[in-house]
């Protein structure tokens, strides 16, 4: 995948772009919306809109950091139209082999913390934990400091882990003055 | 749980649960959606360059007709602006007669023109052009449809005058007298030929009128076709893609209407065959503009190819204008101008003259979130915008494409009442519900440029589920319309208010349908006025009819079944109200 070819518009870049990234875009976007559909449609703009203003990209080399700012705020976007009223509903699977120290209840209890957070921390944590972007590139795609992601991504922390202490899943980490 | 083992287990997760998602995206689907993209900015261009031709056409080619007048003294050529008829009837000369229709149009089975015996055709392999017919008495001309042999239109050509006979895109024609103007030479109509058709009985008469953008007396009148109180409703006759019609109506909604049924008056009757051939009507999506248009969402059969049909309310049977968009993302502004924003731009459409701008939107500047419609100023001198995605600097974006960022949100125009996107403070209001199935834990909140939330509503709070929420006018209330009922049995919907979060005050309830897949939202909103029986909200499934009219003080109206909200016929003033 080269950037010049997206620039030159050449035919097969498109498809490039979509084997390079088009499933990890799918992933930050259903983790964002919780809709499949939304998602793919997300999916298709962004592959689009890379391709058409790769011109806009300054730095070769952050392509996928370029791509993943690009979905994340196509899915934010429709996150916020949306938002009248988003039902989200997760059905338990069996657990995943290897799984080790994850109940379903867990993780349950885990994405349901991350459904509840505000779209704008969801996404750091999106980009941070699905997509493992540094610190320094989720702060890059979302537009913030490095140091309000990470107070974001503490703070988000914090929040799952009293969702799993008040289920039982885990003992809360106790903090002392 | 340590902060790097619960980092561990979010990511397996995270990961697991996106595993599981099948991805059926393909290389084709993605070539299949630049293309439609492509051709649809190509037929943008075709208009523009439509419209140059147009202005080339009338301006540098009156010179020519200048000169030929210097060559041909013994034409009058009438120096009337109104274009009125003037040649003497004995006067011996050419007739200069162009036949035009919409951009790529490809007239078929297509249209024989005939004249004191000859015939000239226009087909899809032989689209509009000039001719010049030598008459020595002023002649009948006539055009039939070349299948039926229909005659379509008749009108009598003075020797020494140029006619343009012009198709619109719903085919009816319409016949211009350009003298005052002047006619390229261009491209030549096919002919003549022998006719196909016999000697067209005059049935269809069409007096010449002078071209519509050039005279006075043609200026198109820009009132509003109703008051603020009146709402615009559209209604299908026939079937539901292809309809015989669609009836443009006014209902008055004002106290009366809520002791009363509305009263109701037909504005325009929009024939079937206004739609053009291979086209669909693709949603239950139509949006009024204040000066008398109408557009409507069309769409090729495949559903990919999405356009606008903007009908002229004012005479619907013969004014309308295709234009390539997707009229769910589309908004009229004060100056009866749609707004179309596509990729980094915004097309304007003005069919009063069927003009097309384009404003550039800077990088970094959101106009509207995904499929929502762009706010105008109330002004219409741009669009309220916004840059960021998490931490918001609201901006002004003008018609020349600079954003200027505002403290505070600038007041914006307000064609249905939905255009409220945030508090005048900035706030945005907003919602979500948690993962577990069913759970009543949805909730409506507000929030500054993302700082903590503010709770309204909660649905824990057991008064019912959330269907729609909206600022009201002065954006300092919300609006909030809840259903009521459990399982299977009877649903109640409640309309209700608050001045302040949690404050809620029921205004009505009514049994309204539901589609299982949809929520019930407000279509329109007016809320500005003092006393609560004049604020009204329209309630139904979005792009499908209106089931209730609620007004402030609780009563209902009843509206006719089958109607869709189109847009409040005159100005409700912006938002929000001071």
């Amino acid at each position: 995948m080269t950037v010049d070819a997206m620039r030159r518009r050449r035919p097969e870049a498109l498809a490039a772009l979509l084997e390079s990234y088009g499933r990890e875009i799918q992933g930050v976007a259903y983790l964002i919306l919780r809709d499949r559909a939304a998602a793919e449609d997300v999916v298709v703009e962004t592959l689009l809109t890379a391709f058409e203003r790769a011109g806009d990209l300054r730095d070769e080399r952050a392509l996928r950091q370029w791509v993943l700012r690009i979905a994340t705020n196509r899915a934010l976007g429709i996150r916020r139209s949306g938002a009248r009223v988003v039902r989200l509903e997760i059905v338990p699977d069996p657990e995943a082999p290897g799984d080790l120290g994850a109940s379903s209840a867990d993780r349950l209890t885990l994405l349901d913390g991350v459904d509840r957070l505000p779209a704008q921390m969801r996404a750091a944590v999106v980009l941070r934990y699905y997509a493992d972007l540094s610190v320094e590139d989720v702060a890059s795609a979302l537009g913030k400091s490095p140091n309000t992601i990470k107070a974001q991504l503490q703070t988000a922390l914090d929040r799952l882990r009293i969702s799993l202490a008040e289920t039982g899943g885990a003992v809360p980490e106790v903090r002392h003055a | 749980m340590h902060d790097a083992r619960l980092e561990d287990q979010l990511r397996r997760q995270l990961r697991s649960e996106v595993d599981s998602l099948p991805f059926s995206i393909t290389a084709e689907d993605l070539d299949r959606t630049l293309a439609v993209r492509r051709r649809n900015r190509m037929v943008r261009r075709g208009w523009l360059a439509a419209a140059a031709a147009a202005v080339v056409l009338v301006v540098g080619l009156g010179a020519i007709l200048g000169l030929r007048g210097k060559d041909q003294p013994s034409v009058s050529v009438s120096p009337s602006p109104s274009g009125t008829p003037s040649a003497s009837p004995a006067a011996v000369g050419p007739a200069w007669l162009a036949i035009t229709g919409p951009a790529d149009w490809q007239p078929d089975p297509g249209y024989e023109m005939q004249v004191n015996g000859k015939a000239w055709v226009v087909d899809k392999n032989n689209g509009g052009g000039v001719t010049t017919v030598d008459l020595a008495n002023p002649s009948r001309v006539t055009i039939s449809g070349v299948g039926g042999c229909e005659s379509i239109l008749a009108f009598t050509a003075q020797p020494g005058r140029m006619y343009v006979i012009r198709f619109a895109a719903n085919g009816s024609p319409a016949v211009e007298d350009w003298t005052a103007n002047g006619v390229d030479s261009g491209p030549g109509i096919n002919g003549p030929v022998t006719p196909k058709c016999p000697a067209a009985a005059a049935d269809t008469i069409d007096t010449p009128r002078p071209p519509s953008e050039a005279t006075p007396q043609s200026v198109r009148p820009t009132e509003p076709l109703g008051a603020a109180h009146d709402a615009v409703f559209v209604r299908l006759v026939g079937p539901t893609d292809r309809p015989d019609q669609l009836t443009v109506s006014i209902v008055t909604l004002d106290a009366a209407a809520f002791e009363t049924k509305p009263s109701q008056r037909i504005i325009a009757r929009i024939p079937g065959s206004a739609i053009p051939a291979g086209l669909r009507l693709n949603s239950r999506d139509a949006l009024y503009a204040q000066a008398g248009w109408l557009a409507l969402d069309v769409a090729d059969t495949t559903k990919l190819d999405r356009s606008i049909l903007i009908v002229d309310l004012r005479a619907p049977d013969h004014a309308t204008w295709l234009v390539a968009g997707n009229l769910s993302v589309a908004s009229w502004g004060p100056g009866s101008i749609l707004a179309v924003p596509e990729n980094s731009q915004i097309h304007l459409y003005n069919p009063d003259g069927q003009t097309v701008d384009s404003v550039q939107i800077p990088d970094g500047v959101n106009i509207a979130d995904p499929d929502a419609r762009p706010a105008w100023l109330a002004a219409g001198t741009g669009f309220l915008t916004w840059k960021g995605d998490i931490e918001r600097e609201i901006g002004r974006l003008d018609l020349g494409g600079a954003f200027t960022a505002v403290t505070e949100p600038p007041a914006t125009f307000q064609a249905s009442g939905l255009e409220r996107r945030w508090g005048p403070d900035g706030s945005e209001l907003g919602g979500g519900c948690p993962t577990e199935g069913g759970a009543p834990g949805c909730s409506i909140s507000t929030s500054l440029n993302g700082g903590p939330p503010i709770e309204w509503y909660a649905e824990g709070s057991g008064k019912g589920t959330i269907q729609d929420s909206a600022w009201d006018a002065a954006g300092k209330g919300v609006w909030l319309l809840l259903e009521r009922g459990t399982g299977r049995g009877p649903k109640t919907h409640v309309v209700l208010h608050a001045d302040a979060p949690g404050d809620w005050l029921e205004i009505a309830g009514m049994p309204l349908t539901r589609p299982s897949d949809s929520s019930l939202k407000f279509q329109g909103l007016q809320d500005a006025a003092a006393t609560l029986d004049g604020r009204h909200i329209l309630i139904g499934v979005a792009s499908a009819e209106v089931q209730a009219a609620v007004s402030g003080d609780g009563a209902r109206a009843t509206i006719d079944p089958g109607a869709w909200f189109a847009g409040w016929a005159d100005d409700q003033g912006p938002y929000p109200v001071r």
